[in-house]
Order: C-alpha cells, then structure tokens, then sequence
C-alpha cells in the first residue's frame, strides 16, 4: 500500500476521534459548567420588599406587636386563637432582641392554648414551631400530631410549614435522609423560601456547599422579602461561603447584610470577624465592643472574648467571658434546651469543659445530630476521652453530616489517640471540603463557622 | 429507606393557624429556618512535647501557642532576656519529670525563644531533661500545667520523636493528651541495652543511605568514570580490571572518611551548619560528579573530590545523629552502627555495581551510555540545586 493510500485509509478514523474528542469535551465541559451555576447575584442587585429598614424600626415593630397582641387578649384572656396571636408576636420579638424570656413567655402561652382548645384544634403549628425553637423535639412532635390530626384541609403553606418543621426535628434528630424526604414534602405543598433557606442549610451540612450556594443565591434574588430576611439570608451566604474558606465572598456578604439593614446585630458581628480574618483584630475588637454597647448579646461576647484569647489579651477576654457567663445562665434557667448547646460552646471554649461535658451529653441525647455531637466529641476529648470522641464522632459521621469542622475533630481524636495515618487522612477531608480550615486565622471565625 | 408517610386529605372542620396572617406565617417560617444556625466547637490552638530518648538523658521539644500562653499567664511575649527569663520560669514552675518514685529528674533550658515556627508564634523551649541518680533514663512521669492550669480548654500533645536504643526510627510516637482533667502521663520506654542501641543505630544508617539517593548518586557517577583512561580531554580506553578496583577501592575509602569525619566531629564537638547550604552543596557535589562522568574534570583526583564532598555528605548524617545519649561509650557505640550501616549498604551497592561498570567500560556503545547516565544524574542535580536554593 503507498503512503498516499494510507493517508487515504487513515482520515475517517483521524476524523472520527476528533468528533469523537470534541463532543466528550463538550460533555465534560457542560457538567463542569453545571456544577458551576449561575454566579451569585451582584449585592447591588438585591432589591427590598416593604417592611422594616433597620434593626431599631424592626425591634420598635415588633414591640408594637406584642403590646397589640398583648392588648387584644386582654379582651378575651381565654381564647386560645388570641394567646397564639400573642405568642407569634412574642416569638417575632425574640428574634428580634433575642431575649428568652419572650421564648418562654410564647411557650408558655402556647400550652395554654393548646390545653384550651378543643383537640385536634388549637395552635398546634404554632406550638410545634416555637418548641422547635426552643429545641423541644418531643412537644415539637406532639404539636405536629395535632396538627396532622385535624379533619380539616390546611392551605398548602400551612402544610409546608409543617413538613419543614417535621425535616427540622428529624435534622436535629441526626436523621438526614427523614429531613430530606420531609422537606421536599415541604416543597411540593409551597416552594416558598423558608423551605429552601432549609434546603440550603441541608445542603451545605451534607457537604453539597454548591447546591447550597445556589439555593441561597435564589433567595437573594427572590422579589418580595424584607430587608431583615435579606440581610439574614446573606448571613448564610456568608456562613456557605466560611463552609468553603472562601472567605472574600463571606465579607462581601456579610458587609452587605450590614449596610442593607443596619444596626443588625449579628451582621455587624460577622463584619467584625471579616476584619479579624483580614489580620485587623484590633479593629475587630473595637466593632464588638461597639455592638455590645448597643446589644449586650452573650454569644457576641462569647466571640469578642474568644478573639481577645486568640491575640493574647488574657484579662480582657476573661472579662468578657466572664460578663456572659451570667447571661448563659440565665437563659440556661429559662429555657434549658433552648440554651444548652450555646452554653456548651461558651464553655468549651471560654470556660471548663468538665463544665460541659454533662450539658453536651443531654443536648446530643436530645438533638443527636453533627452540631451537638461534634460540640460533645470536643468536651469529651478536653476532658480525656478521646475514645468516646471518637466514636460520637463517627456516629455524626455516620448521620451524613459533612463539614471540616466535623473532621478536623476527627483528626484531633485520632491524633489523640496515636492513630496519625487517620488523623492525616481527616485532615486532608477536611481540607477537601474546606481549603482554609486548618489556617489559623480561621479560629476567628466564631459565627457560621463550620 | 424510611418513608415519610402521605398525608391523608381531610375536611377542615376547625384550624386556629389558618387564620393567622400569611405574611405573618411566612416570617416566622423564615425565622425558624435562619435559626438553626448551630453552636459549634471552636478550636484553640494546642501545645506540642516532643521528647527524645538517649542513654543518659531525654531531650523536650516543647511548642506553646505564643497567644495561648500570653493568654494564660499574662506574662510578655517579646524576646526580652527579662521576659524570656520569666517565660521559662513560668514554664519550669508549671510541670515536673519524675522518676516513678516521685524523685524528680534535672531540667535544664537549652534554648528558649518566641519564635514563628509554623502559623502564628509560638513560644519554643529546647529542654533537656537528666534522671535522678540509680533512676531509669528510660521511665518517667510527665506533669503538665502549662496553660491547661488556667485555660481547661487548652491540651498538649505528648509525643515520642526519637528513641534509637528502643528502636523508634524518626516516626512519632503519641503518648496521650494532657489536659486540665489529666495532667500527667507515664511513659515506660522499657529496656534497651548497647546492643539494642548498636542494631538500631546500624539499621538507621542503612536506612537513610539506602533512601539517600543523592549520596549514591554522587557515588555511582564518580565511579562510572573508574575502569576508564583519560586521553585529549575525553575518557577513551578502559583500564585493566585490576587498575580499576584499585582507583574504585580510593574513591569509596576517600567518601567514608571524608563523611566519617565529619559525622563523628557532629557527634562529639557538636559540629554543625544550617541544613539549607548543606543539602545545596550535596546537589552541588552531584552536579560536578555527573560533569565528571562525561568529560574528565580533575582526572586521577577523583579520591580528593570524594574525601571533600564526603566532607559535606557527613554534615547532612550529623542532624541524625545528633541525639545519641550522653555517655562517651553510648554515643561511640551508636555512632559506629550507624557508620556500619552506612557502610554496609554503600559497599553492598559498589559491589553490585562494579561488574557493570567494567562492562559498560568495554561495551560498544558504552560511552553513549554512560553520557546518557551523566545527563540524568545533571538534570537530577540541577532539579535538587533549584530546590534546595529555594529557585523552585
């Protein structure tokens, strides 16, 4: 054969390997893009609907509800409908200031209307709804009984809510697979925000930070939210962003929050641990100080004390700690469950882990899943067990929980134990999911840290 | 798979929650969803003890967060003899060695400092730690309250890094965690005689040569040369056999004296030079034998040439070295396992290589080949010079 006839026989398959190349490259090309999704929305772009402009006309709102609501019951101190009113007015109030006694106050309120009411009628979502906050799975579960037991067709958003809030109690639970299959129930009823602000943070706790991004990212965009739900949901766009070390994105979030709805506490916190991330940490102190001067908030101590520990500032940061410490417990007093897990946290990094040992063992026996097991492994192992760190972290593991923090405490219990071959490889995971998080300055970031 | 179950569908007959204000639900929906951020363990960073058995004595490598310590004791962080003096009070005043007995071991603080070693700064001791006398150098009990005294948070690692008589070659080895709530260990390294120290030291010298591939391939390239004769600048004829395990047998002796020497000054004079321009000057040693190799640079000096870079190979065995015990006879009996297995390892590979070498040296296309190998060892050196000097 001539080479001419080779080169003749050779072109169709030259031909078709090319094509062959240029669609798997195009294949390839398109489920990389995929997985990219849409950039996130410019924070100039985000756009207000009616409601509050600032954290002072927010708390003033919310005040003036509860004294409305208050007002209104006074007309008719049994009737249940009238004490729920109050109770959500409560509840709106404590989101506001986070104060416990409003919590408690709304929980309160709510078993009276529930004792009240006629069964299977009464606020049972309601009542669902505020124990989950307060971290009552089991009244949450009762609550929610009630309500699935009405005769009546709830609306489609009630029926969200309460699916929502069924995912919500199996997530605590540690049951991963429950909370997914109960928020997409959620969502057939009403694909509306709140499921998928929780569809996100599912996400993001599963180690899907990109799906979480993007479901945050639809939110930012969506028309008809306040500047206060705004300014939260950037919040989480901030905390994905930690979740992944890209911690450029959570400063620009979180330095949106804080010029969207000004004045809000937490996004003011968060702009304070940007700048510390950013080596400025006695600017960072001074913007704690600066919030606890207007909110004297326990948990922005907590960070403020943790931060002056990390630079050194022995005196001061006992100061703090020391200023919070009342506070914890006081909340502990009114709403135990509620405060349990915060006062676990403020003990183990500020205070005694003995301390918190016991407080993490109830609060994961009740809510059992990564938060409150990874807060337990981090008692246990500060107070010599590593094996028992060990294994409370493999059942989160085991949850489906995902983050670097789970497994850089991972690493920290085997290292404890001598296992180095598995520490290095809990490390080197955590890295995977977070490229910053064994960077030292990521010991600054005390909110939406993962 | 656990199913959710289906929702029945009902009439509604009486439901408080619907008449409330959807927009009032939709917040507070909301509200429930942005409150589940989670409280979460925050880390602060631990101390490191990294302790060293010898005979005759047990060094501490002793790494405290400089920001933990500050934190703990309020003392200053600079580097100040005053503030490194109170430092290393502090320190001294907050642990003990013990023999089990309860007689306490001899501490004394080489170095002290407040120093970047890696992240942040941390404040850094070099300790040596000497047992009471008729007490075992090989048992101890460590106590530890540095920091954990005042932070329960804060936990230090205990760590066994080194411990050639009880045959822990350059692995760790964890100890345990000390805490507030366990602020002692006890650590038995057992017994170990000269004998265990002479085996161990011989295995790790076989060991770092036989993973030392610069120092083979220094060797190897100024050996390649060996069976052939110099004529107009080039490497031409090959030697008779007999010339060759002569100039072969030069060249190794020259190289074992030479990193003998130094290697056994490290050891008793405390010789040493920083690792960077030590490690450059093997990768340089590597470069000029594998130039050699092609074209004869200092034909018939290859003896010198080996006994100088041996020189510098001894520096870089010195750091291994450098804690084998006290005592005259502890340090001399590890020092010449260690050679030996140096040695040893050396010689089994010259012995493998020689027969190829004078083959090569009458093959035809030997010298193509041996150009070939010349090139790879450069390009090697080349890439190990960068490295080294920090230009890659």
């Amino acid at each position: 054969m001539t080479t001419t006839k080779l080169r003749g026989a050779r072109w169709p398959w030259l031909l078709l390997a090319a094509v062959l190349l240029v669609s798997a490259g195009a294949i390839a090309y398109d489920k990389w893009k995929s997985r990219q999704g849409p950039p996130d929305p410019l924070p100039s772009e985000i756009q207000p609907w009616f409601g509050p402009r600032s954290q002072i006309e927010l708390e003033q709102a919310a005040i003036v509800g509860v004294d409305g609501a208050r007002a209104r019951l006074a007309l008719a101190p049994g009737e249940w409908l009238r004490q729920e009113m109050l109770a959500r007015a409560l509840v709106k109030r404590f989101r506001a200031t986070g104060s416990y006694a409003d919590l408690a106050e709304a929980d309160a309120l709510l078993d009276k209307g529930m004792a009240s009411s006629a069964a299977p009628a009464g606020p049972s979502l309601s009542r669902a709804e505020t124990s989950l906050l307060a971290h009552r799975l089991d009244a949450a579960d009762k609550g929610l009984a009630r309500f699935f037991a009405q005769v009546g067709e709830p609306d489609a958003e009630e029926s969200a809510g309460a699916w929502s809030v069924r995912g919500d109690i199996a997530f605590q639970r540690g049951d991963m697979k429950a909370t997914r299959l109960a928020y997409a129930r959620a969502e057939e009823f009403d694909n509306n925000t709140a499921v998928a602000l929780r569809q996100s943070m599912l996400a993001l706790r599963s180690g899907d930070a990109e799906l979480a991004r993007r479901r945050v990212n639809a939110i930012l965009r969506a028309p008809r939210l306040n500047r206060s739900v705004k300014a939260q949901v950037a919040l989480q766009r901030a905390t994905i962003a930690y979740g992944v070390g890209d911690w450029q994105a959570a400063g620009v979030w979180a330095r949106f929050a804080d010029k969207f709805f000004p004045g809000y506490p937490l996004a003011q916190a968060y702009v304070a641990q940007t700048q510390a991330l950013e080596g400025d940490v006695d600017g960072a102190v001074r913007r704690y100080e600066a919030i606890l001067a207007r909110a004297p908030l326990p948990e922005v101590m907590d960070a403020l004390a943790f931060t002056l520990r990390l630079a050194g500032r022995g005196p001061e940061s006992r100061a703090w700690a020391e200023r919070a410490a009342p506070l914890w417990a006081e909340r502990y007093r009114i709403l135990p469950e509620a405060a349990a897990a915060h006062l676990v946290e403020h003990e183990l990094a500020l205070g005694d882990p003995a301390r918190a040992l016991p407080i993490a063992r109830a609060d994961a026996a009740r809510r059992p899943h990564g938060a409150s097991l990874i807060l337990l492994a981090r008692a246990q192992l500060l107070t010599g067990d590593a094996n028992g760190a060990l294994a409370t972290l493999e059942r989160a593991e085991k949850s489906g929980w995902r983050s670097a923090g789970l497994y850089l405490a991972l690493a920290d219990a085997h290292t404890a134990l001598g296992d180095d071959g598995a520490a290095d490889d809990a490390r080197e995971e955590a890295l995977e999911i977070n490229p910053k998080a064994t960077d030292p300055a990521a010991r600054f970031i005390w909110f939406g840290h993962d | 798979m656990k199913s959710i179950p289906r929702r029945q569908t009902r009439q509604r007959v009486s439901s408080g929650s619907a008449t409330i204000d959807r927009l009032i639900r939709t917040a507070l929906a909301l509200v429930l969803a942005l409150l589940s951020g989670p409280a979460l363990a925050h880390l602060t960073p631990n101390s490191e003890i990294r302790l060293a058995f010898a005979p005759g004595a047990v060094t501490a490598d002793v790494v405290v967060p400089q920001g933990e310590f500050a934190y703990a004791t309020g003392l200053a962080t600079d580097n100040r003899p005053d503030s490194l003096a109170k430092a290393s009070a502090r320190v001294l005043a907050d642990m003990a060695v013990a023999a089990p007995d309860g007689r306490p071991w001899k501490i004394t603080v080489n170095r002290i400092a407040f120093e970047t070693i890696a992240g942040p700064p941390d404040l850094h001791l070099t300790l040596t730690l000497t047992a009471p006398p008729g007490a075992s150098d090989r048992k101890l009990l460590w106590r530890w309250h540095v920091v954990t005294r005042e932070a329960p948070n804060h936990f230090a690692l205990l760590v066994i890094d080194g411990d050639l008589a009880g045959g822990l070659k350059g692995e760790r080895e964890l100890v345990g965690a000390l805490t507030a709530t366990r602020p002692e260990l006890l650590i038995d390294r057992g017994h170990a005689g000269l004998g265990s120290l002479f085996a161990n030291a011989f295995r790790l010298g076989a060991h770092h040569i036989a993973q030392g591939y610069d120092h083979l391939l220094f060797l190897l390239a100024l050996l390649l040369p060996a069976p052939l004769l110099v004529g107009g600048g080039r490497w031409t004829t090959p030697r008779t056999s007999r010339d060759t395990l002569k100039r072969l047998a030069w060249i190794v002796t020259a190289f074992t004296i030479g990193h003998s020497t130094t290697l056994i000054l490290a050891a008793f004079l405390g010789l040493r030079l920083p690792t960077q321009p030590v490690e450059a000057g093997i990768a340089f040693s590597v470069l000029v034998s594998s130039i050699h190799a092609a074209r004869p640079l200092f034909p018939g000096r290859e003896p010198l040439v080996a006994g100088l870079f041996g020189l510098v190979h001894g520096l870089a065995f010195a750091t291994l070295v450098s804690n084998f015990g006290l005592g005259a006879t502890t340090r001399a009996t590890a020092i010449l396992g260690f050679n030996l297995g140096i040695e040893t390892v050396q010689l089994g590979i010259v012995v493998f290589a020689v027969p190829l070498l004078l083959a090569l040296a009458r093959w035809k296309h030997g010298a193509s080949v041996r150009l070939a190998l010349a090139a790879l060892t450069g390009l090697a050196a080349l890439f190990w010079l960068a490295q080294r000097l920090g230009l890659s």
